[in-house]
């Protein structure tokens, strides 16, 4: 009797410990943004872990490195150079009010970019455009003198090393949930001594976020979901462990790839799309207008295989604008953009600036 | 003295483990949920080691972490407990070894108690391994150039990178896919050169080292050309000649076991 009393009990206790809100933000000491950490361990010094796991250290300009780091693995902040390749990670870098003093090197031609400050940039010749991201131009980048690389591309480390340039790798081998995408700024921050500036972010995504889960809690409707596209020979969404699908959830609304699980764009079977496609009302599709998101007949042209989807026939679809891609410091408007999709009676007078609804024809045809 | 005695015999008393077994179950049942929802947290011990973990991500994150720090200390427990039982029962065996007709019968029996002791020995390669385990995360490899280690010193390179992809035609969402990967490694220190084939599950070994495969590209034929590169996850893991250890005492235990077993029954059978 007594040893099944203290298992229920300590199975008590146990069950408190678990379900206790996270002490996330309590302690800025150290802090885990999905698969990236931030920990202060010295005076100045702050250990970062990246997203291949790999540990750097920052340390104030001019200090002498500490011990047990490898060159490569050390940074001196503030930086002052840096070449990135995400234009999410660039975004970051506008929300940390760094762009302009800092971005010498970018993967995307200047036509593509809607960041009014890296194209004044490449205008002006302070940024360079370094080459397409699968096959940069090392002299470019050498030339353009960075103190550090973000990039998604683990092939270019070897190179980076022999450069003496360290860098960061920003992808994950998990989607970020909605709180690595929040917090994520936490951990470009301290490469630039930002570290109130991302406070204040974090604050006003998270306000907006606040708001979402208020004006959408008395919603009658609870909209199906799917956010992925078929190509060619593959099938890729984005899992129900990434952000979007969880403020999809959040936002009183089904995702229906919720079982999947794993990195941001994976791939899964054309079956299982199609099955989850046959009871979707809202399609969210990778495409920009520019590579062939016009209308539903224009994806229903594209890939006969979607024709059948029910947001194609009486639902509705829609395509990111160039922009959504490269706002991440505007991450509060691009929530809300899509609360307001889900729930437009929520959102009466929302004008999306993010995402497009496609026509049922291209005008015209 | 008969305090000793007493903690002796409680700490390897069945009911401690019946005990300890139904809360592993409880903690293990919320382990899940923190593991399948909080990933991110746990990763880490891989390659930080338990100890420079317990002091981030544990001390940080409680109410997610709290049950691993329990884990550990109900398995500490039950190492005790599989101890003193396991050792009373022995000398329990040694006593009554006159009753045995012949050695070889004797000796069979300590089959199952040498299962239990392989089980510690395992439990204590683990507890090494994720106290003093040095890994090195995200060492990436190109064809043709070298890394440097300096703990311990050595120079990886890889020499060829080998990867067949399907050409079948059957399946069509596999075509141009990778099937295999064999990456071939030169590794040298002062003193050795060895040259391996590394691939999925078939890790090359250079002592202390053990380097895994852990990514590769391209992925597929045709698309967005990518770089053929590896990244590979070594690993200097003291632990792992305990639990080698273990297992090899593990199966010895089962086998007599099992020979223990079969005579007894072939016996009974000829009496009857």
């Amino acid at each position: 009797m007594k040893t099944k009393l203290m298992v229920f009990m300590i199975g008590c206790i146990l069950m408190i410990l678990g379900c206790g809100k996270d002490k996330v933000d309590d302690d800025p000491s150290f802090m885990s943004i999905g698969s990236f950490a931030v920990n202060k361990i010295d005076s100045g010094w702050t250990e970062v872990r990246d997203g291949a796991g790999r540990a750097l250290v920052l340390i104030p300009r001019g200090e002498t490195p500490p011990e047990g780091y490898e060159p490569w693995q050390v940074v001196e902040i503030p930086v002052r150079r840096v070449a990135a390749y995400g234009s999410f990670d660039i975004s970051i870098l506008k929300a940390l009010g760094v762009i302009e003093d800092v971005l010498v090197g970018v993967t995307t031609k200047k036509e593509d970019w809607t960041i009014p400050e890296v194209v004044r940039g490449m205008e002006e010749k302070r940024i360079t455009y370094l080459g397409n991201y699968n096959a940069i131009d090392y002299e470019r980048l050498k030339a353009s003198e960075p103190e550090l690389v973000l990039t998604w591309d683990m092939s270019i480390i070897p190179m980076l090393n022999e450069m003496g340039v360290p860098c960061v790798i920003t992808a994950t081998p998990v989607a970020m949930c909605l709180n690595a995408r929040m917090k994520f700024i936490s951990f470009i921050a301290p490469f630039f001594k930002k570290e109130e500036k991302a406070r204040a972010y974090f604050a006003k995504v998270a306000a907006s976020l606040s708001r979402i889960r208020e004006v959408t809690k008395n919603a009658t409707e609870n909209p199906k979901v799917i956010w992925g596209d078929i190509y060619e020979k593959r099938v890729l969404v984005e899992p129900g462990n990434a952000w979007v699908g969880e403020l999809v959830s959040l936002a009183q609304s089904d995702y229906l790839f919720d079982d999947v699980i794993g990195k941001s764009c994976i791939e899964i079977s054309l079956e299982r799309f199609l099955y989850s496609g046959e009871d979707a009302e809202i399609f969210f599709t990778y495409r920009t207008p520019e590579n062939g998101a016009t209308s539903k007949a224009a994806l229903a042209r594209a890939n006969s295989l979607i024709a059948g989807l029910k947001p194609l026939k009486d639902g509705r679809v829609y395509s990111p604008y160039n922009s959504y891609s490269q706002s991440g410091d505007k991450l509060d408007e691009i929530l809300t953009d899509i609360a307001a999709i889900l729930h437009p009676k929520c959102y009466p007078d929302h004008v999306s600036r993010y995402f497009r609804e496609l026509p049922d024809r291209d005008p015209g045809a | 003295m008969k305090m000793i005695k007493q903690t002796w015999h409680v700490s390897g008393h069945v009911n401690l483990f019946m005990g300890i077994i139904g809360l592993m179950v409880v903690d293990l049942l919320l382990g899940y949920n923190q593991l399948k929802f909080h990933a991110a947290l746990f990763d880490p011990i891989n390659d930080m080691g338990f100890y420079r973990w317990a002091l981030t991500y544990g001390r940080h994150y409680p109410s997610n972490t709290a049950w691993l720090f329990i884990l550990v200390g109900l398995l500490g427990i039950l190492s005790v407990n599989t101890f003193v039982c396991t050792t009373e029962r022995i000398f329990v065996l040694i006593k009554s070894r006159h009753a045995f007709s012949n050695t070889s019968r004797f000796l069979l029996r300590f089959g199952p108690h040498i299962m239990h002791y392989s089980m510690l020995i395992m439990f204590l390669g683990y507890l090494v391994s994720y106290l003093s385990a040095g890994t090195h995360m995200g060492k990436v490899l190109l064809p043709g150039k070298s890394i440097a280690l300096t703990r311990p010193c050595c120079t990886i390179t890889l020499e060829d990178l080998a990867i067949d992809y399907y050409g079948g035609g059957r399946m069509i969402h596999m075509d141009g896919r990778a099937m295999d990967v064999r990456a071939t490694l030169k590794i040298e220190d002062e003193t050795r050169i060895k040259t391996a084939v590394l691939s999925f599950n078939s890790p090359v070994r250079f002592s202390p080292l053990s380097i895994h495969l852990k990514k590769f590209a391209p992925k597929k034929k045709g698309g967005m050309e990518r770089r053929k590169y590896i990244t590979v996850i070594i690993k200097n893991d003291p632990g792992m000649k305990f639990y080698f250890s273990g297992m090899i005492l593990f199966t010895l235990g089962l086998f007599m076991y099992l020979w223990d077993k079969l005579s007894r029954h072939t016996r009974q059978e000829d009496r009857a």
